[in-house]
């Protein structure tokens, strides 16, 4: 099958994992490989201690995702032959500490979608009937896309007031708030709405940047979550007619 | 991070609206001479007459028109309207802008800095 | 509806307004008369307009709403950034809001003694 040959240049962190530097190498790339596949090529045929992450490699599980030419992306989901040309750039994920090479720690990240009570809250644990949610109901039909969210960073590593602020929520964690919030069958949507509405963290913070929007890889559109968020902040009452 | 347009726009209406707010502060610093008489007031004015700040105002007028059409694009955005559009929307107000400025600036210039050089 | 909901609620708000008082007074000071369309800016010229009640009530609203959006803006500047600490935060907002009651004052001032 044709190849083609992609000069990669990928960030490096030292041994101990200090400093930082730009290796090269060159891969051998099908028009329909993917990122993932050339690092996969990189690891196995010319340097073995290249660290990255990844899992189900088919953009369900979002561990891959990685920095591409300054654009947070999937690796798995970013084919080489669609970019435009000349050397890809490979860095690991900004706004987030690195470990080492491509891979960073999620810690910051997941700490800030742990303070909205991401997880389901029913209203009665106890319920023995199921609460079923019509595909043509208004919940349905206002999270169409929220819930598609696979947690994977991108969002996150993209949003200028996230570097900068290390307490804002970022963009998934109050995607997830609202979805949470839009939820007729949840009961927690005052302690989300709490959460949400701090002056230093909350939604507040987000300044329609569109970075977010830009990056998802699942195509979300999280600054209009966020901005629904901030609505809502406005006339609180409204959480019942939703 | 590559810097795409939302984010310029973010960068560009922070750093007018500094601008604007430096200028605000002293321009009411200036305009409050009026309390002190004819005499202190003019010789306030007397000190931006120059073709610098003549040059200085045409730049005013740029960083007024382009924050306040942003902040337009902004308030339409906060209203849920455009954004699957926005980045058309910053090139609206980049294009708006440059035609309000060109207005502007160009009798500015010609009747202002050109006539005092 | 907390503080932080009203508060930018207010910015857009000023805003908007501010389009509105600035074209107001952009024609006011630069075309109203003739002597400023003829380009002289000096006491005399502005003082005509400017001892008019109207156009004081619209030049000291037109500097409330521009400070408050202007120092607001700042004060979100320095919000976004967590190395600026809570404590810090609140010192900062107190600051803004002197400053703003500050040169609000000496605007309001400047129409104290017009002949």
């Amino acid at each position: 099958m044709k190849t083609h040959t992609y000069e990669v240049r990928v960030s490096r962190t030292a041994e101990a994992g200090i400093g930082r530097g730009i290796a090269g190498f060159r891969v051998e790339l099908e028009e329909r490989m993917t990122v993932l596949d050339a690092l996969f090529q990189i690891l196995r045929t010319q340097d073995d201690s290249l660290v990255f992450r990844c899992a189900c490699r088919v953009g369900m599980c979002g561990t891959c995702a990685i920095s591409v030419n300054g654009i947070p992306r999937l690796a798995c989901k970013t084919r080489p032959s669609q970019l435009p040309a000349g050397p890809l750039t490979l860095e690991p994920l900004p706004n987030l500490p690195v470990i080492r090479d491509l891979a960073v720690s999620m810690d910051p990240f997941f700490e800030q979608w742990k303070r909205v009570l991401p997880e389901f809250r029913a209203a009665d644990p106890e319920a023995t009937t199921l609460k079923s949610v019509p595909a043509a109901s208004a919940y349905a039909r206002n999270s169409a896309d929220k819930r598609d969210c696979i947690s994977c960073g991108a969002c996150y590593a993209a949003c200028g007031i996230a570097g900068t602020n290390r307490q804002y929520l970022g963009p998934a964690a109050l995607n997830r708030a609202y979805l949470r919030i839009l939820d007729p069958r949840d009961s927690a949507h005052r302690e989300r709405l709490r959460v949400v509405d701090d002056e230093r963290s909350g939604a507040w913070r987000c300044h329609t940047q569109f970075n977010c929007t830009a990056v998802c890889p699942k195509g979300i559109s999280l600054t209009d979550s966020i901005m629904r968020l901030k609505r809502l902040l406005l006339n609180p009452s409204a959480v019942e007619k939703l | 991070m590559r810097f795409l347009p939302g984010m310029v726009a973010h960068t560009v209406q922070r750093l007018t609206g500094i601008t604007l707010l430096v200028y605000l502060l002293v321009h009411v610093r200036t305009i409050h001479k009026l309390s002190e008489g004819p005499e202190a007031f003019d010789e306030a004015l007397a000190f931006f007459r120059n073709p610098l700040f003549k040059m200085a105002e045409i730049g005013l007028l740029a960083t007024v028109i382009i924050h306040a059409l942003n902040g337009i694009r902004l308030t339409m955005l906060d209203l849920s309207i455009g954004h699957s559009r926005q980045r058309l929307y910053w090139a609206w107000a980049l294009g708006a802008g440059l035609v309000l400025f060109l207005a502007g600036a160009v009798p500015m210039f010609l009747f202002g800095v050109w006539k005092s050089v | 509806m907390s503080w932080n909901a009203i508060n930018w609620y207010l910015h857009r708000i000023a805003g908007a307004l501010l389009i509105v008082l600035l074209v107001a007074h952009f024609w006011a000071v630069h075309f109203a008369s003739e002597s400023l369309l003829r380009g002289e800016l000096n006491y005399n010229a502005i003082e005509g307009r400017i001892r008019l009640p109207l156009w004081q009530w619209i030049d000291i609203s037109f500097l409330f709403v521009a400070l408050y959006h202007g120092l607001n803006g700042l004060r979100n500047i320095v919000l976004d950034y967590s190395r600026i600490g809570p404590g810090a935060g609140r010192a900062i907002t107190v600051m803004l809001g002197a400053a703003g009651a500050v040169w609000f004052y000496w605007g309001v001032a400047a129409f104290r003694n017009l002949r």
